[in-house]
């Protein structure tokens, strides 16, 4: 029983040891590499509504971009019709949470036929994209994505990007 | 003549074996988590437990530890210490696991693939992790240093 207590205790000591070196070379690689990620920082969650709600997947840049070179990717901006004019994800939707049931049918359709639903709107801080996916997902969409990166990943990146109306007929009907 | 039981002797060449699957399993993802730190983050953060200012720390150090506990164990090196933790961490993927299952969510296991599109989780995933913690205790009570850097370079000299 003794020399079970020991290699306990001897385990014990090397996972110490083991840990303290892997979280140095970790926090130094990551503070050396142009990746890392920034440590002390509130990284991006969905917020959950009093609704039950399956969870929705997020979506990095790079994600993005392969999703749509594989045309399975539909970008929902969740952002104001004027700032969709002036730019966007490369054949995204405007869908802001207000006209959200309007493209519902259209939205669910586009699941069926096998489509990745993402959603997204300025950056890490905003709430649009989020509140916009609570409300599909209420309304029947079963698991809209969220590109925590947003509009100002996306440019930030340099990845292409569309201008102009789009399916310029919802952000017409904005200004009605 | 050796009076040992022949499962006590066989023991230690199974631990081996244990000990390398294990060994480059956790090398493996370790190394993919490591080159996508932020999908690794946000497979991570799909599973809400963690709180949203532990994700980023726990996703820059966690590849790190699969990678050296990896390293050791295909080495032999530190095999106790290494064995302890890959037990543990399989034990928190297992809860982690069972408690988003529980919860139906739709996400991916961020395992051995950082990408999205890869299959959501089932209780598949479970078992097979049980089943790697289960190698993980093996090797800790029955791992003897076969083929350890130690003795080969002992039987060397």
């Amino acid at each position: 029983m003794s020399g079970f207590h020991e290699k306990i205790i001897t385990a014990l000591k090397e996972a110490a040891l083991i840990l303290f070196l892997s979280l140095v070379l970790a926090f130094t690689i990551n503070t050396l590499r142009p990746s890392g990620l920034a440590i002390i920082s509130v990284h991006a969650q969905p917020k959950e509504a009093g609704a039950p709600m399956i969870n929705p997947r997020i979506y990095s840049a790079d994600d993005c971009l392969q999703l749509l070179q594989t045309g399975k990717a539909v970008f929902l901006d969740a952002r104001e019709a004027a700032l969709y004019k002036m730019g966007h994800l490369p054949g995204a939707l405007h869908v802001p949470k207000e006209k959200a049931e309007q493209y519902l049918p259209q939205l669910i359709g586009l699941e069926r036929g096998g489509k990745v639903l993402i959603a997204y709107c300025d950056g890490q801080g905003c709430m649009k994209a989020q509140e916009l996916m609570k409300i599909l997902q209420g309304k029947g969409v079963r698991a809209p994505g969220l590109f925590s990166e947003g509009w100002e990943g996306w440019m930030g990146k340099g990845l292409p990007i569309d201008e102009g109306a789009g399916n310029g007929s919802d952000s017409t009907s904005d200004k009605n | 003549m050796d009076q040992t039981a022949p499962q006590t002797r066989i023991s230690p060449y199974i631990a081996l074996a244990f000990r390398v699957v294990l060994g480059c399993m956790f090398l493996y993802t370790g190394v993919v988590h490591a080159l996508d730190p932020k999908g690794f983050a946000d497979a991570v953060a799909n599973y809400r437990i963690l709180p949203a200012v532990l994700v980023n720390p726990f996703a820059v150090a966690l590849p790190h530890v699969e990678m050296i506990t990896g390293i050791a164990l295909i080495l032999g090196i530190l095999i106790p210490g290494s064995s302890l933790i890959i037990a543990g961490l399989l034990f928190v993927f297992a809860l982690a696991l069972g408690i988003a299952l529980a919860k139906g969510l739709d996400i991916s296991c961020g395992c051995f693939t950082t990408s999205k599109e890869a299959q959501s989780i089932s209780w598949i995933y479970l078992v097979r992790d049980l089943g790697l913690l289960a190698m993980a205790v093996f090797v800790f009570y029955f791992d003897t240093g076969v083929a350890s850097i130690r003795k080969i370079r002992g039987l060397k000299r």
